[in-house]
Order: C-alpha cells, then sequence, then structure tokens
C-alpha cells in the first residue's frame, strides 16, 4: 500500500480522500488555491502546500506544478477526486510518465469514454443497450422513414447542426412524419443551413439510474448496485438515492451486467460508474460512463457498508478488491441530499458569502461529507456545493423521514441554501411513492417553490421582534455614550481592551 | 403604534402597546403570547403559545431573510411612519424614470454589451455577470437609454455595487 498520496482536489472531496488516508495510515498531501488556503481540507491533511491562485485554471487545473509537488513531496500516487482533472486523460498520462500511479481507470478508458460517438459505437459492438437510432446524419427522406418506422415511434428529429432545441421535432406516429421532417429541416436550415437531421427514439418518462462498478487488476470486476438520480435541476443532480423503488432483482442484474459489461469493454480498472437511462416501459439505454468516483457515491458505500476510496487506493496500489462477487442485496437505505450555496426561489441564483453561523445535522444515521466550518466564505470561484448531507435507515421511508429531519435540523446563516428546496421534494406525495421522473422538478414546481401559509406569521414576528431587539441595543448604546462623562479616549481604550480579549 | 409585515404572499399587521413588561404586539386587539430570545449570529428562539422555534434571522437592505423550521420566508418590517416616508420617496423617485443596476450578487462582469449613451429595448441584455459557474444576463427592465457605466469585463464586483445608471424612454 501506498505510504504518501497526493490529493489534486479541493473541498468536501478532498477532505473525503484524506479522511480515508488517516484510517488506512496513508500520508495524505493537500494542494490549496490562494482563496482556498483557510477551507477545512487544507488543515485536515498530512501535508498542504501552496498551488497560488484564484480560478481553476490557475490553481486546481495547474498539473505540472501539481506533478512539481507530487515528487517534491515524495508522494506516490495522485486521488484527483471529481471535476477538474479526474477525467483528463493526458494527466492521468502525465502521472504515470512521472513515476507515479494515478488512482482512477487508465488514460485509454478515460480517452474512449470521453468521445460519446466512440463510447456508443463499443457499446453497441458490445451488447450493450443504448438509445436506437441513426449513427450518420440523414438527408434521404425515405430512408428517414423507414429508420423512423424501425425504431419504433414516438421518437426524435433533430438537426445534425442542431442545439437550443432548434430544428427537433417530437413524433408521435407515422402519418406525423412528413410534416415534422419538413419543419425540422426548415428550422434547421434557416438557423444552420444545413438540414440533415438524426432520428432517435424518444425515451418516455426518463428516469436517470447509473450503476457502481468495481474493477481490480485480478481480472474481478464487479457492480455494487444502483443509485437513483432522477432529480435534477439544469441536467445536475440534486438528490440521490440507493436502492432505486423502479428496479426489481431481475432488471438489477440484467442492469448490473450491462454495466459490468460496459467497463469490461473498455478495459476499465477502479471505480466508475455506468449511467442508464430508463423509459417508462423499463427499457433501459446505455448514456455515458463517468470515468471517476462520483459525487453521490455515499449512498452506494452506506447500503454496500464499503468505502470506495479505501477499494480504490487498493486498486491503485494492485491489491485485490474487498469484493469479488456482485452483492445480491443491500443493508436498508440511502439518500444524498446536495446542499449547494444558492437560493432555488430565485432561478438557482449563486449565493455567495460567509457562513456566519453553522450547526450542521447530526443524529441517528445521519453522515455529512462537508467542505465547510463556520467562518468559511463560498467563493464565486468554484462549485457552488458545500456540503452532501446522507441519511441512511432500515427502509425507504425511515431514510425519507430521516433526511426530512436532518434537513431540518441543519443550521445554516449568512448565505442561502437548497435546504428548504429538499424538504420540498422530500415530502413530495408522488417523490415519497418512488412515482417520478427526470422532468420530476419542471413538472412539479407550482408545489416544490413559492411561500406557504405554514410558519409564516411566525417568520413575520420573528423579523419584527427581531428588529425590536436591535433597536433596544442601540438605544442603550445611544444612552450610554451620551450619559456617561468619560472621553472619547476612554471608550477608545476600552473597545482596544474589548478587541484584545 | 401599528406594524406591518410583509411576506411575498401573506401580509400581518399588529399594534405595538406598552405594558408594566414593556413593549408587547396585540392583534385584533388581543395581547399575543409571543416572545424572543437572541442567540447570537443572527439565531433567534421564537416562543409563540409555548411552542419554540429556532429561527435565523438576516437583514438586508430592503427586508429580513427569515428561516424557520426548514422554511424560508423574505419578510418586509414596516411601521406607520417608515410606511409614509418610503410612500413619499417612491412618489417621487418614480417620476424622474432614472434607475440604478446593482448586483445582484457578487460576481464577475463577463460582458458589457451596451455602452452609455446607447439605447436599448426592453428585455435586452444589459450586462453578463457570472458566479460559480453559472451565467446571469441582467435585462433591461423597460426601453432605456444608458446613462452611466461603471463597470467593465472582468471586473468583480459585490452585492449590490452600482453597475449601471439607466433612463426610462417615455413614448
Amino acid at each position: 500500500m501506498f505510504k504518501k498520496i497526493l490529493i489534486a482536489n479541493r473541498g468536501e472531496i478532498a477532505l473525503r480522500v484524506i479522511r480515508t488516508c488517516a484510517e488506512m495510515g496513508i500520508k495524505s498531501v493537500a494542494v490549496y488555491s490562494d482563496v482556498d488556503a483557510n477551507s477545512p481540507f487544507v488543515y485536515s491533511a498530512y501535508e498542504a502546500w501552496p498551488l497560488g491562485g484564484k480560478t481553476s485554471r490557475e490553481s486546481y487545473l495547474r498539473w505540472e506544478k501539481i506533478l512539481d509537488i507530487a515528487k517534491k513531496s515524495g508522494a506516490e500516487a495522485i486521488h484527483p477526486g471529481y471535476g477538474f482533472l479526474s477525467e483528463n486523460a493526458d494527466f492521468a498520462e502525465a502521472v504515470e510518465k512521472a513515476g507515479l500511479v494515478f488512482i482512477g481507470p487508465p488514460a485509454s478508458a478515460i480517452r474512449l469514454m470521453g468521445n460519446k460517438t466512440a463510447a456508443r459505437e463499443l457499446m453497441i459492438r458490445n451488447k450493450v443497450p443504448t438509445v436506437p437510432g441513426t449513427e450518420n446524419a440523414i438527408t434521404d427522406r425515405q430512408l428517414a422513414r423507414k429508420v423512423a418506422r424501425d425504431i419504433g415511434y414516438p421518437i426524435l428529429i433533430k438537426a445534425a447542426a442542431g442545439g437550443g432545441g432548434k430544428g427537433m421535432r417530437l413524433v408521435e406516429s407515422d402519418d406525423l412524419f412528413e410534416e415534422s421532417l419538413d419543419g425540422a429541416a426548415r428550422e434547421a436550415m434557416a438557423a444552420f443551413n444545413d438540414d440533415s437531421v438524426y432520428i432517435e427514439k424518444f425515451v418516455e418518462e426518463p428516469r436517470h439510474i447509473e450503476f457502481q462498478i468495481l474493477a481490480d487488476n485480478h481480472g474481478n470486476i464487479i457492480h455494487l448496485g444502483e443509485r437513483e438520480c432522477s432529480i435534477q435541476r439544469r441536467h445536475q443532480k440534486v438528490l440521490e438515492e440507493a436502492p432505486s423503488s423502479l428496479l426489481d432483482e431481475d432488471m438489477r442484474a440484467r442492469m448490473g451486467e450491462a454495466a459490468i459489461q460496459a467497463a469490461r469493454a473498455c478495459n476499465y480498472r477502479n471505480a466508475g460508474t455506468i449511467e442508464f437511462l430508463v423509459d417508462k416501459h423499463r427499457n433501459f439505454y446505455f448514456l455515458e460512463m463517468n470515468t471517476r468516483l462520483q459525487v453521490e457515491h455515499p449512498v452506494t458505500e452506506l447500503v454496500n457498508g464499503l468505502d470506495l476510496v479505501e477499494e480504490q487506493l487498493k486498486i491503485a496500489a494492485g491489491e485485490a478488491m474487498s469484493l469479488t462477487e456482485s452483492p445480491k442485496h443491500f443493508f436498508g437505505h440511502a439518500f444524498e441530499c446536495r446542499i449547494y450555496a444558492e437560493d432555488p426561489e430565485n432561478n438557482w441564483a449563486p449565493s455567495p458569502g460567509v457562513i456566519e453561523f453553522l450547526n450542521p445535522a447530526d443524529g441517528p444515521g445521519i453522515r455529512e461529507d462537508s467542505g465547510v466550518t463556520q467562518g468559511s466564505e463560498i467563493s464565486l470561484y468554484y462549485d457552488p456545493m458545500i456540503s452532501k448531507l446522507c441519511a441512511w435507515g432500515r427502509d425507504r421511508q425511515q431514510a425519507g423521514r430521516r433526511m426530512i429531519r436532518a434537513l431540518q435540523e441543519y443550521q445554516i446563516s449568512g448565505i442561502k441554501t437548497s435546504i428548504p428546496f429538499l424538504i420540498r421534494v422530500l415530502e413530495h406525495p408522488d417523490f415519497q411513492n418512488g412515482d417520478f421522473t427526470t422532468q420530476f422538478i419542471e413538472k412539479e414546481k407550482d408545489w416544490l417553490f413559492g411561500e406557504r401559509k405554514e410558519f409564516a406569521e411566525e417568520a413575520a414576528l420573528a423579523a419584527i421582534l427581531a428588529e425590536m431587539e436591535e433597536k433596544k441595543k442601540v438605544k442603550l448604546v445611544a444612552a450610554n455614550g451620551a450619559g456617561s462623562p468619560s472621553s472619547q479616549w476612554k471608550t477608545i481604550r476600552r473597545k482596544e481592551q474589548l478587541r484584545s480579549q | 403604534m401599528k406594524i406591518f409585515a410583509e411576506t411575498e404572499k401573506f401580509k400581518f399587521e399588529y399594534t405595538l402597546v406598552e405594558t408594566e413588561e414593556g413593549l408587547r404586539l396585540k392583534k385584533g386587539g388581543q395581547l399575543l403570547d409571543v416572545h424572543i430570545r437572541d442567540l447570537g449570529e443572527g439565531r433567534y428562539c421564537l416562543i409563540k403559545d409555548n411552542m419554540p422555534y429556532i429561527v435565523n434571522v438576516h437583514r438586508t437592505n430592503e427586508h429580513y431573510n427569515v428561516r424557520i423550521a426548514g422554511s424560508h420566508f423574505q419578510v418586509m418590517v414596516e411601521d406607520e411612519r417608515t410606511r409614509r416616508v418610503k410612500e413619499l420617496v417612491r412618489a417621487s423617485a418614480g417620476a424622474r424614470g432614472e434607475k440604478t443596476i446593482k448586483a445582484p450578487i457578487p460576481g464577475l462582469i463577463v460582458k458589457t454589451p451596451v455602452q452609455a449613451g446607447d439605447t436599448v429595448r426592453e428585455g435586452e441584455p444589459l450586462i453578463i455577470l457570472e458566479a460559480m459557474k453559472m451565467e446571469n444576463i441582467i435585462k433591461a427592465p423597460f426601453e432605456c437609454r444608458v446613462v452611466a457605466l461603471s463597470v467593465k469585463e472582468g471586473d468583480t464586483v459585490e452585492q449590490n455595487k452600482v453597475m449601471m445608471k439607466i433612463k426610462g424612454i417615455e413614448d
């Protein structure tokens, strides 16, 4: 096993990796930007080396500098976390070239799965289901119609040069095909001067379900079950859970097998995730592979009783992983809520600022992976996610109740967060029944957003009484100042003494 | 004295009265059983009819951000006097048709598509502000002329920083 590793990341994920290192007796090396100098991950690491800079480009993306620090500090391997350099094949290659170990997949797998077209072709060759559609752009009308019939309606016509929904048509049945194709081609011609189109199966009522896989250098490839990630805003996940309420044992086995097949096809090593779309008829299609540790990995850890970072380290060090067979059963149920510094009620506007007070949730079944502390400044420079709050329970109901309780308990002030929104999601009857798709937030926005009568009057009274308290204090200070015969110098001196205490 | 509190959807009206225990709130002629304790850092314990709530109260320029039992409210508090003063200010400011565009959030100025002197139609972008990987387009609230632009591309701005002055164009 490694004696020392460098973590090329920041915030909660850097801290997450540092914790496992500490448990395994591995020395951790943190690197940090100027902005992050006071972050918890910096002082939790065994060593902390400055990268300088503010923006990602000036700091966490400077891989020559990171490699240089790795060598100087004597680290043997680099953990990239997620984001930043984690899916950069050139970086993975450079790490290996420098004689260090990249804690992740081989560069070739990152490169292959990072190319959408190549990945799709590879999946088709290896019989992993993909969304049916044309490989190449079509300009021949007869051929287009035949393809649409073969795929089966409903289908999507997409302009080859398209984007932003222009030149896109949803076609429900064959008799509507001609006019939709004309419409899409016209729009595409006008917008992009190119009327060729792709035809693709329309995935009805899609759910986003992904499988965690692990592969070591001893020929073992397993899956650790699925994560349900359908609750998304702007294609970004906000709440995840394991297992998914949609899957039964048979479907889990089939999807898990497909996930392993996908990993095998690209010669995968280490931890990875295969994302699938599942339609209302319970057909599943390969979407993409994430060649790194995912943000939402804790829910998989909670229901498997495994530490995925520990497994990553073992695999990277050439050891065998702890399990050699995919588990058939899970321990209970787990939710993860991503706490973002943003204002869901104001179109998810970022809410940077200083965390003036923080008292996170605790108690039975709660796990928090946070990157901040009281006094932390949430800057503009990086991702707005500040913490991941997880709840575990013996079943989905208990885990859900715990998740709501923990979110209500969580006290944070100074910035706005997604907490009130997350509580609404968890309280929604359809969510509680497991009946939702990736369109959930958009479809249920009237229910999820906006003020409710409950607690409105208590909030109003709190504001009035807080203002009265403030005024009382101001009056006291003013009264003391005016009535006191002491000179200004005494006041200044007294203030200085207070400050130095 | 009357005190008004308004959230986005609800309005409340109380009367402040002097009692032996100090100032108390009345609603519809009834004294309210409500107290508050300051816990510091903007945190309070509100006790209403013997039910305790932990409340976060954060003051901004115009209102209070209140978080209570996992819900969030924006509360505007006014008494009779401040309400009258505000109405007077509003009436005089409205006449000139000038408006300052302030930064709604701290951020980086990515683009300033218009310059001083330009005429802009309603809904057209005035300034593009980026924070945390997200672009925020600040649009013209009405047809207007740009009177002054006080930021440039690459600037970092604090919240509420005045970025631009515009003047409405009358038909």
